[in-house]
């Protein structure tokens, strides 16, 4: 992937929008998880029903946060590879490796999208123990964020640039 | 037979060849799908999910999120206060007072990665000015880091007892005396090193016990922090996941309202952060579900346990040789992808040999983050070196000797289990 473009004029409005669009949901979903599970801890001591969709929302918010969160991923490059070894071929099959490398991944993305479109049709009849909703809503994003994940695969192949703050406070791992 | 075996090299050459961890994984775990014929292809998408719906791992991003909020509320400034008043007398100040801040950091941070990120930007430059090789920076940075990852929290040891289905609320506890350990090692390293260099002190004397009571209080709300959450798991107030979610709203709390210093508006932008790193690690967690499946289908892990016992019957020999080979492949595999990878295949091994899977857990878990600094592949010495603009070699020299004492650390918590299991068992009972 090409590394030493120039970073992308800021956009704003809709356009803002549309290019954090997982980064936004991907928050949205942490704050759920925070303030569900939260709720759920007080919930159990301050009254006498503890709020049993707590840990529901909260599994299906990590399940967004971690899909939508790996689509922004592709977008910042921050998957982790091994490059020691394919550093020191030749430039030509340096060339021919990466390009392999992106074949599999869009046809991985293509495959998810594909198996996570239909299992999300297949488990629309079956509904989560607490809230009584259907599957499709753990797995539909799973399709969508692996659609997702192809085009701003595509999108950063074809020289589009995001970038992180150097001096940002994570580094999970 | 060795169709059996594809997966798994088909894995390491998607590794060798710089596709994604995460991917790469996934992809080989899906060629047994593929290969097999017998299993429905929605059983792998399935399995890719099925992580996400774990409550043990929602602790990851808490405590990912609780770090990154401490952090921008300037805790560490108040943490490394202490450490000056603590440790500002000794030789080498400045990088005693680093594995000093490591320790305390790790008890607030739960990744190592994180902390070396934030030692090498708010101590390496200091070092440097203070005349200490930039080499020597990068290495004690990163080195400290790997404490974070034994003091509790750890997201090492959350993703090992998930894996392993081990108490996190053990393995926590569990960590505090190793991380003590790899500190202490640390130091006494530092210490030889800074005599010889001329590694200055920042103070004439200790600061007194006066100034190190006042850093201390000043500090106290982040010092607290892991306390809180040993003192909740350990007494059935919540869970780790639930200490993690109550540890962001109390550090909100404390930064925005104790100490003045964080404020609402910077949450957004560490709540991206916390999801971009949580599903980074996360992808990785989802694929080895999936290559899990496999594992468990073609029996790998009772072929490989048959194997391995032709080599030796003794528990401490074995889990010796497992170390070296941990090493080895540390030099060259991403941690915690190893951690993922290699932890089903060893604990039902090891656990039929008697051997405590929270013991096995801390060895695992301090190897492979030792892996973190050791050349050519390593997190925490990526991280420190891009930060202090260090060349490899120059890394690879310097960290020779920490590296040394390290692992006679590894080979005591390997051989002595007592110094992993005493804590646990004195708190949990046996």
């Amino acid at each position: 992937m090409n590394a030493s473009l120039p970073a992308a004029p800021e956009r704003r409005g809709f356009a803002w929008f549309v290019d954090q669009f997982e980064e936004i949901v991907a928050c949205i979903a942490v704050s759920v998880i925070v303030f569900s599970v939260s709720w759920g801890v007080v919930t159990r001591y301050i009254t006498e029903q503890p709020a049993a969709w707590a840990s529901e929302v909260a599994t299906l918010g990590f399940a967004w946060a971690i899909y939508f969160g790996a689509a922004a991923c592709i977008k910042y490059r921050l998957f982790p590879t091994i490059e020691m070894l394919v550093d020191r071929f030749p430039p030509v099959v340096q060339h021919a490796v990466r390009v392999m490398n992106h074949v599999l991944m869009l046809a991985f993305f293509a495959f998810m999208t594909w198996f996570g479109v239909r299992f999300a049709i297949d488990t629309w009849d079956s509904p989560s123990p607490v809230l009584r909703m259907p599957q499709t809503f753990l797995y539909g994003p799973v399709a969508f964020c692996s659609l997702l994940m192809a085009v701003r695969y595509l999108q950063v192949l074809g020289g589009r640039r995001w970038t992180l703050d150097e001096n940002r406070d994570t580094h999970a791992g | 037979m060795l169709a059996d075996w594809v997966p798994g090299i088909l894995m390491l050459t998607l590794f060798a060849l710089g596709t994604p961890i995460a991917f790469a994984i996934a992809m080989s775990a899906l060629s047994f799908f593929l290969i097999d014929g017998e299993v429905p292809l929605n059983i792998f998408v399935q399995k890719m999910v099925t992580a996400t719906d774990s409550y043990p791992l929602l602790a990851i991003p808490f405590f990912v999120l609780a770090g990154a909020i401490m952090n921008r509320a300037g805790i560490t400034r108040k943490l490394l206060a202490l450490a000056d008043a603590m440790v500002g007398h000794m030789t080498g100040a400045l990088a005693q007072m680093c594995t000093v801040l490591a320790t305390m950091l790790g008890g607030l941070t739960a990744s190592s990665s994180a902390d070396a990120a934030m030692l090498a930007k708010v101590l390496g430059p200091e070092m440097t000015r203070h005349g200490y090789s930039r080499a020597f920076a990068a290495v004690i940075t990163s080195c400290s880091a790997i404490i974070a990852s034994l003091i509790p929290p750890s997201i090492g040891l959350i993703i090992y007892g998930y894996i392993a289905d081990a108490s996190i609320g053990r393995l926590f506890i569990a960590g505090i005396v190793p991380g003590l350990l790899i500190a202490a090692s640390l130091m006494t390293v530092t210490a030889i090193i800074s005599r010889r260099r001329g590694y200055l002190p920042l103070r004439d004397r200790f600061a007194g016990n006066a100034e190190v009571a006042r850093a201390f209080r000043d500090a106290l709300w982040a010092l607290s922090i892991p306390v809180f959450i040993i003192v909740g798991i350990r007494y059935g107030i919540f869970t780790p996941t639930e200490a993690g979610a109550i540890t962001v709203l109390y550090v909100i709390l404390v930064g925005v309202y104790a100490y003045g210093t964080l404020k609402f508006s910077d949450l957004p932008t560490l709540l991206k952060e916390t999801a971009l790193d949580t599903a980074s690690v996360m992808m990785m967690v989802c694929a080895a579900s999936a290559f899990g499946f496999y594992l468990a289908w073609e029996r790998i892990p009772p072929q490989m346990a048959a194997w391995m016992v032709t080599l030796t019957r003794d528990p401490t020999m074995l889990l010796l040789l497992i170390n070296v080979m941990l090493i080895v492949l540390g030099t060259a595999v991403e941690g915690t992808s190893a951690l993922i990878i290699l932890t089903p295949i060893f604990v039902p091994i090891l656990t039929k040999l008697g051997i405590d899977p929270v013991h096995f857990g801390i060895v695992l878990v301090t190897n492979l983050t030792i892996a973190g600094v050791t050349p050519p592949v390593g997190q925490m010495m990526f991280i420190s070196s891009q930060v202090l603009k260090v060349p490899m070699d120059d890394y690879t020299m310097e960290v020779l000797p920490f590296l040394g004492a390290m692992l006679v650390v590894l080979v005591l918590l390997t051989v002595f289990p007592q110094l992993s299991l005493w804590l646990p068992n004195l708190v949990y009972g046996k």
